[in-house]
């Protein structure tokens, strides 16, 4: 026993580094397992009060600025809102006549982006919402600009949001003028690709990508970006068409997450 | 009275990662502070240490981020041991061999964290270093040097006696 103990005080260092790095390697092969998840959840709530006051703080500094551009928004919306409200009883009108089914409303929920982990491949927002108002995995958020990301990890007041320009994010798209669908997805940057489109498609700079409705998790017609470059790819049969996104995720403050579960199938 | 102190500004850097450092986010790449302190640790208070603050400031951080729990503990906790087996006799040498010798732990973090995270996307080993590994490693080490001069004691000074 002594000699054995012996043996772990001279080598506690290399002990401690092989049990490291094998737990983490045992974690890193059970991430879908229910402890992990619970693991994730119950860290997530305990940071993010904590996450909440610091970004309160954080936010007092831009009040003023934000508040002079909130009253010229304001008068600029009111503006606009009246113009569109004429447009959408024109669309009702035309959308009748069509025998078009009535799109529902999007049940919309305000998050604010408490915290932020940006590193490469890695790109997460954290919200100050969570299944306390109803939000759960899987959800789309957007912003007024367009997509930003799906619901990755939900705990009672917050989540995690993996946004657009994570490794592991992917949505059904397609450009707006033609119908031409793809995937969309991160490549490198801060640009995302739109892939799987055969080549000649009829794709043209500033083209708008929105999200082709087909999916359980996005709704259709949600701006994701313009076409900003076309290459036709030497070898394969597809193009690579590289999109700026349409929300400025450095300016990522507040976004709202879609709560709801089913989407009518764009049919235009 | 030393672990509180260090769980303590464990806690703090992790605040400050999620909610400050975007701030300072160039082209995706941003300083990574819990690898400053974990690095610290491991040169002033032994590799021992070192590996177990990597570890359990890792598993924290991987709660926050979209990918694997256990890669950053995993990547974490073996830079703290290199940092701590290059840097735990070194410390009386020069300021430019103990920042080089710190690049290496850096770089053999921000090395392996990116080469798994690329596995499976279209980005290649070339790209992937030379986007990514080498432009955080210096970034950290910028952050680092500048962290260590504004610190009264600094960041690799031998450790105080609690």
């Amino acid at each position: 026993m002594r000699r054995f103990n012996e043996l772990f005080v001279a080598r506690r260092d290399y002990l401690t580094l092989i049990t490291a790095v094998l737990v983490s390697l045992i974690l890193m092969f059970s991430n879908e397992g229910r402890q992990t998840e619970a693991i994730r959840a119950w860290t997530l709530g305990s940071f993010g009060v904590i996450l909440k006051k610091v970004s309160v703080l954080k936010e007092l500094k831009n009040i003023y600025a934000e508040n002079q551009w909130l009253r010229r928004r304001s008068a600029e919306l009111m503006l606009e809102n009246s113009s569109l409200k004429e447009a959408q009883l024109e669309n009702q009108r035309l959308r009748q006549l069509m025998n078009f089914k009535s799109e529902s409303q999007l049940d919309l929920v305000a998050a604010k982006v408490i915290g932020k982990r940006e590193s490469g491949f890695v790109n997460s927002a954290i919200l100050d919402a969570g299944g306390g108002e109803q939000i759960e995995r899987n959800m789309a958020a957007v912003t007024a600009q367009g997509l930003v990301g799906k619901i990755l990890q939900v705990s009672k007041n917050h989540s995690i949001l993996e946004l657009l320009l994570d490794r592991n994010f992917r949505v059904s798209a397609m450009v707006q003028r033609s119908r031409v669908s793809g995937i969309v997805k991160w490549i490198e940057g801060e640009n995302v690709v739109l892939a799987e489109v055969p080549k000649r498609s009829d794709v043209k700079v500033d083209d708008l990508v929105i999200t082709s409705g087909l999916s359980f998790i996005f709704p259709g017609g949600l701006a994701v970006g313009k076409v900003i470059d076309i290459e036709e790819e030497k070898k394969g049969m597809f193009m690579a068409i590289t999109i700026k996104p349409a929300v400025d995720f450095t300016r990522l403050e507040e976004v709202f997450v879609i709560r709801n579960r089913e989407f009518p199938i764009q049919t235009q | 009275m030393a672990v509180i102190f260090y769980i303590a500004f464990f806690i703090l850097c992790i605040i400050l990662q999620l909610t400050v450092i975007p701030l300072f986010c160039i082209n995706r790449i941003s300083p990574n502070l819990i690898l400053i302190l974990v690095i610290s640790v491991s040169i002033q208070r032994g590799k021992f240490w070192g590996v177990i603050a990597g570890f359990s400031a890792g598993l924290v951080f991987d709660a926050f981020g979209t990918t694997l729990v256990g890669l950053s503990s995993f990547v974490n906790s073996i830079s703290a041991f290199v940092a701590g087996f290059l840097l735990g006799e070194q410390l009386e040498q020069r300021f430019g061999v103990i920042v080089g010798l710190i690049l290496v732990s850096l770089f053999i973090h921000d090395f392996l964290h990116f080469t798994i995270l690329s596995i499976g996307t279209s980005i290649g080993f070339w790209a992937t270093l030379f986007k990514y590994v080498v432009p955080q490693s210096f970034y950290t080490l910028i952050f680092m040097v500048i962290i260590h001069m504004v610190l009264p004691r600094g960041l690799w000074a031998p450790a105080r006696k609690y």
